[in-house]
């Protein structure tokens, strides 16, 4: 529901949903087949939008545009941060902005229900997390990366906590954390699948294209945990490890 | 083999040889300008809660994109010392 002075606008929930989806897939596209700066461009546009919409949006769907607004964010990152250092120095320079918007959009919905996910734990949490170990090694097969120099071991040190914390567990609170939390409320018990289709739309990007069904599926069982468990932690701790396994560890052991 | 780093975002920063072409840094600090002109129009015409809120949200975007223009900036002046 829209709400601006006198006038009221009563738009379906999952309708606004969908629509901000299909343009955020739009925009991915857009960037993928024609240019980054068109994508870029598409991305800034629903970004935009979907913060102004949240300042007149009420009930569940102001928290789901929120964390909607988080997916452009990411992509838009993605492409304007890029300097002439190692690959692997990237995964910082993007995940941190993106962290610090993580952060502000989970002040900016404020649901008790949101930090409870967080902080939830329970022993059921480590065997979800160690899933992260195998998961890795699968993802190692399917893409078979190259084996990072990292020269001194200070340096692996540095190299395996920017993948853990800026790639694994930051889009374990993105997609998982805010942005399922706040579909529960529009979309239901859909909300793994909502989060789980965005999930795979941001990887459309990656090759070779049997990773990216791979990691979607990933996506989808941890959702559904994230869903049954209550609890963010198990799968954020094995995203983490995944991601370190299929670029720092595997190719090093195997490659 | 991360959403923030794909493989498309790799070949375009190869292609450019590591650099970021300009014209995707102006629609970052475009989209920067436009928010932080938003906030500011929203503080002095709303009420005080409403402002706080409105300034939470836009925030989301505001406060990444400032961090993600620092850090732009910091590179070109390293580029240009």
């Amino acid at each position: 529901m829209l709400r601006y002075g006198g006038w009221t606008w009563r738009i379906p929930g999952t309708l606004s949903t969908g629509a901000y989806v299909l343009a955020i897939a739009g925009a991915e596209v857009l960037g993928l087949a024609v240019d980054a700066r068109v994508g870029a461009i598409g991305h800034a546009v629903v970004l935009f939008a979907l913060l102004n919409h949240r300042l007149l949006a009420r009930g569940p769907l102001a928290d789901v545009l929120v964390a909607l607004a988080l997916v452009p964010l990411l992509r838009l990152l993605s492409v304007t941060i890029g300097f002439d250092v190692s690959e692997i120095y990237q995964y910082g320079l993007v995940g941190a902005p993106l962290l610090l918007g993580i952060a502000a959009a989970a002040r900016a919905i404020d649901s008790p229900a949101l930090w409870a996910n967080l902080r939830s734990w329970s022993w059921l949490q480590l065997p979800v997390a160690l899933s992260g170990v195998p998961l890795g090694l699968c993802a190692y097969l399917i893409a078979r990366p190259d084996p990072i120099d990292e020269g001194t071991w200070r340096r692996t040190v540095a190299v395996i906590a920017l993948v853990f914390v800026f790639s694994g567990v930051t889009e374990e609170l993105l997609f998982r954390w805010i942005l399922q939390q706040s579909l529960v409320g529009v979309l239901g018990a859909a909300a793994p699948l909502g989060s789980s289709l965005l999930f795979a739309l941001v990887y459309l990007g990656t090759r070779p294209a049997t990773f990216a069904v791979f990691i979607a599926a990933v996506g989808l069982a941890f959702g559904v945990v994230v869903a049954r468990t209550r609890s963010v932690l198990g799968v954020a701790i094995a995203h983490g490890l995944l991601m370190v396994g299929a670029v720092v560890l595997w190719p090093d052991l195997l490659g | 083999m991360s959403s923030t780093l794909t493989d498309a975002t790799r070949e375009l920063l190869r292609a450019r040889g590591g650099d970021v072409p300009l014209q995707l840094d102006i629609i970052l600090v475009v989209l920067l300008l436009v928010l932080l002109v938003e906030g500011e129009i929203l503080r002095a015409y709303l009420g005080a809660q409403r402002a706080r809120t409105s300034m939470r949200v836009l925030q989301v975007a505001a406060a990444p994109l400032v961090v993600a223009f620092g850090l732009v900036i910091a590179a070109r002046w390293i580029e240009l010392s």
